[in-house]
């Protein structure tokens, strides 16, 4: 047998927009059309439905975990529901060797008045383990969960928290052959979370095939080699996980292109990240110099225009502003068109993920400065190192070191009548 | 003649053939290394000898996933009984409200009759009812269990044939409970009470009984999976179902028998489940089968397989859909 364990072949899937419960009186007439062999064939579209997976087609090898990202709406879920059979695809066809499992939701099945303990049997047997497994394993779920302390009260009294972590338990101590795992790597607290990477990577190293789907670019990035980008329904990368979160990221840009807020007074165009000769970039490098390049279409007459690129980490956290008024009087004496170029270096960011907006500000005699434009989505800069450091700044300076001679000063030896007089008290 | 020992051959070894042509096999049964497939939208899966490979497959299902099965009952009679007013009287009330206006209606009719109330009716009433009783609660538990069920429907794969059975189970417990008290009060009449005209007899047909009670099950069963999916897509099918057993008890002739109709009575037995109650109502009460009522057996028993296969067929051509119209 060869060691292919997914192999999904040109599965295309559709569904119903709208109301889906046809009227009585359509429905007979068409039931018996489709009856007879005459009605239309479910596999093609009409007005009403839109396909949500078209001509996607991969495969996964035994061992290997494979990642599916892509913006929302994208067919993600869909996919993972097709795979583990819970939805029939209206074309082609897939194959799966090997016990499989999917955990589309923590603490799927479990029932308000049971207790902790009676939902960990009936989850258990939900996704597929079998009573004397859950019985072998019940210690270690109710460990991992760490909610021992409640493990015997109904489960409509714990909280969300609580729900979650007994939820997830229960799925990692699943022993198949075959895992679909979608976003489910997002609950508890931090502490929680690592914990559960930590778990997934275990059982990655034990040789279980994974499709794992999560927006956490890091989880994605430390547990899959290989990840798939969808895009409303197709496969748009089918490749290493750095080339698919790039890909990802664009897309996440291109969708909001259009999309800009501001006045008629001034328009931005084509934001994008240069090296020093004006070649656009996909990714800054850490440690050198960082170029950023945007056409400023200015409409108006301002007595002087400035600009602000804010900073933040992909997590919100602020991390700083560079201003055009620190160096430059206006970027715009009169309207036209300009070419504006910004140099940060040194770049001070270490390699990550990183959003800038962009506010254009116009300054009228009797109003000051105003803002006359800004991105309404944040634009995605990544930059990467040789290695991840996992910092945010990286700080350049010099540290020195110089041997300090011992004083000359007699106060600093103990004096010996001191120790005499310790010794021996009369 | 060749198909039908392809047919036998199946059901003896357990296998079954073209798996492409069917809907997604599961990967339990073989063990580690086997393979679960998608299959393209086809119209008609199943060849002439669909029907018994269908029961076969079924079956099999059944069997793999029987754990899911029994933790679902469990789950649900569990939840029955906690935080419950009545909690296990609950078992006994409805079986002695339901003979309590059986007896009514006897005491109305033999009033009207001019005649003495007979131990026999009253007999003959509390044998049917607690098969009624079954029935009903079958197709009504299975009707509403796929929506009531429907969170777990949208997230995990099993075959979704599992939810209508195990909504059963408990009503099936009930039934035990309930159908052994009868059981003993009928054995005490039997033996203890005497009277001149036939009460309760004691006759080697009393071992039919059962398989009457099974094929009551499965009549409930193939209707219950059929109304449990139509339910899906048209949401008022529960409440149609309700309406139609509350009032089918008339109909099903549980509290009278179809001779005490007059001369169109027999017309009642065109409802499968009458037949089969006057049956046993005649086995406990008489120790006969009336003969008149052979054929129309012959006829429920029918009935009862064609519904049940209906059902199947029904269910299985809309199983692939219940995740999308959840």
């Amino acid at each position: 047998m060869s060691d292919v364990a997914i192999h999904v072949d040109h599965v295309w899937k559709k569904f119903r927009k709208g109301e889906i419960h046809d009227s009585l009186r359509e429905l007979i007439p068409a039931a018996f059309k489709r009856l007879t062999g005459r009605g239309p064939k479910r596999s093609d579209l009409n007005q009403s439905e839109f396909w949500a997976l078209k001509d996607v087609s991969f495969e996964v090898k035994q061992g290997e975990s494979l990642g599916i990202i892509g913006p929302n709406g994208a067919g993600k879920s869909t996919m993972l529901k097709v795979l583990s059979r819970i939805m029939k695809p209206n074309r082609g066809n897939y194959d799966i060797h090997g016990r499989l499992s999917a955990l589309i939701e923590v603490g799927a099945g479990f029932h308000s008045d049971l207790t902790g303990r009676e939902n960990i049997y009936l989850n258990g047997t939900i996704l597929g383990m079998t009573r004397q497994e859950i019985k072998a394993k019940e210690e270690a779920i109710i460990d991992f969960a760490g909610v021992s302390d409640f493990i015997d009260t109904p489960v409509k009294r714990y909280s969300s928290g609580m729900n979650a972590r007994l939820g997830f338990a229960v799925a990692a101590h699943l022993q198949t052959d075959v895992l679909l795992v979608d976003e489910v790597l997002s609950v508890g607290d931090a502490r929680f979370r690592h914990k559960c990477v930590t778990h997934m990577n275990n059982m990655l190293r034990s040789g279980i095939t994974v499709i794992f789907i999560s927006h956490i670019l890091d989880q994605v990035r430390s547990l899959c080699p290989r990840t798939l980008v969808l895009d409303r329904g197709e496969v748009v990368y089918n490749g290493a996980t750095d080339g698919a979160v790039r890909k990802y990221l664009d897309l996440l840009a291109t969708a909001d292109r259009l999309e800009e807020t501001g006045e008629v007074g001034a328009d931005v165009r084509e934001i994008k990240l240069c090296d020093a000769q004006g070649n656009e970039q996909l990714e800054w490098r850490a440690g050198e110099a960082g170029y950023l390049e945007f056409e400023l279409h200015v409409r108006k007459q301002y007595v002087a225009v400035q600009a602000g690129v804010n900073w933040k980490t992909l997590g919100g956290v602020y991390i700083g502003t560079f201003h055009s008024s620190r160096q430059v009087h206006s970027l715009a004496e009169k309207p036209g068109v300009y070419r504006i170029r910004i140099q940060i270096d040194p770049m001070p960011l270490a390699d990550g993920d990183y959003e800038i907006e962009l506010h254009i500000y116009g300054a009228n005699p009797d109003e000051g400065y105003v803002n006359i434009w800004e991105t309404r989505q944040p634009r995605i800069v990544p930059i990467r190192g040789n290695e991840p450091s996992g910092q945010i700044v990286l700080f350049q300076g010099n540290w020195t070191s110089e041997p300090v001679m011992p004083a000359k000063d007699d106060t600093l030896r103990p004096k010996s009548h001191v120790m005499t007089a310790s010794a021996g008290i009369i | 003649m060749r198909w039908l020992f392809c047919v036998m051959n199946d059901i003896i070894r357990l296998k079954s053939r073209s798996m492409t042509r069917f809907a997604p096999s599961f990967d339990r049964l073989n063990g580690k290394q086997a393979t679960a497939r998608g299959t393209r939208d086809s119209f008609w899966y199943c060849r002439i000898s669909g029907p018994c490979l269908m029961i076969t497959r079924m079956l099999k299902e059944i069997y793999a996933y029987r754990e899911l099965m029994f933790a679902m009952a469990y789950r649900d009679i569990r939840v029955k009984y906690k935080q419950a007013v009545m909690g296990v009287a609950w078992v006994f009330v409805m079986p002695i409200l339901a003979i309590a206006s059986g007896i009514c209606f006897r005491i109305a009719m033999a009033f009207f009759g001019g005649r003495p109330l007979e131990l026999g009716a009253i007999t003959g009433v509390m044998a049917k009812s607690i098969p009624w009783l079954l029935f009903s609660g079958i197709v009504a538990t299975a009707s509403s269990s796929i929506l009531g069920n429907i969170g777990l429907i949208s997230k995990i794969y099993f075959p979704r044939k599992i939810v209508p059975i195990s909504s059963i189970l408990s009503t099936m417990l009930d039934f035990v409970i309930s159908g052994t008290g009868i059981a003993i009060i009928l054995l005490v009449i039997a033996l203890a009470v005497p009277t001149e005209k036939p009460a309760v007899t004691i006759s080697w047909l009393l071992l039919l009984v059962p398989f009457l009670i099974a094929t009551l099950v499965v009549l409930g069963l193939g209707l219950g999976l059929f109304f449990g999916a139509a339910n899906l897509f048209f949401r008022d099918v529960k409440y149609i179902v309700q309406v139609l057993l509350q009032y089918g008890i008339f109909f099903s002739l549980v509290y009278f028998s179809y001779y005490e109709l007059g001369q169109y009575g027999w017309i009642l037995l065109v409802n499968p489940v009458a037949p089969i109650l006057e049956v046993i109502r005649s086995i406990v009460v008489q120790g006969v089968i009336d003969p008149t009522l052979l054929p129309w057996l012959g006829y429920s028993v029918i009935v009862t397989l064609l519904v049940a296969m209906g059902g199947c067929w029904v269910f299985d051509r809309a199983e692939s859909l219940f995740a999308e119209y959840a």
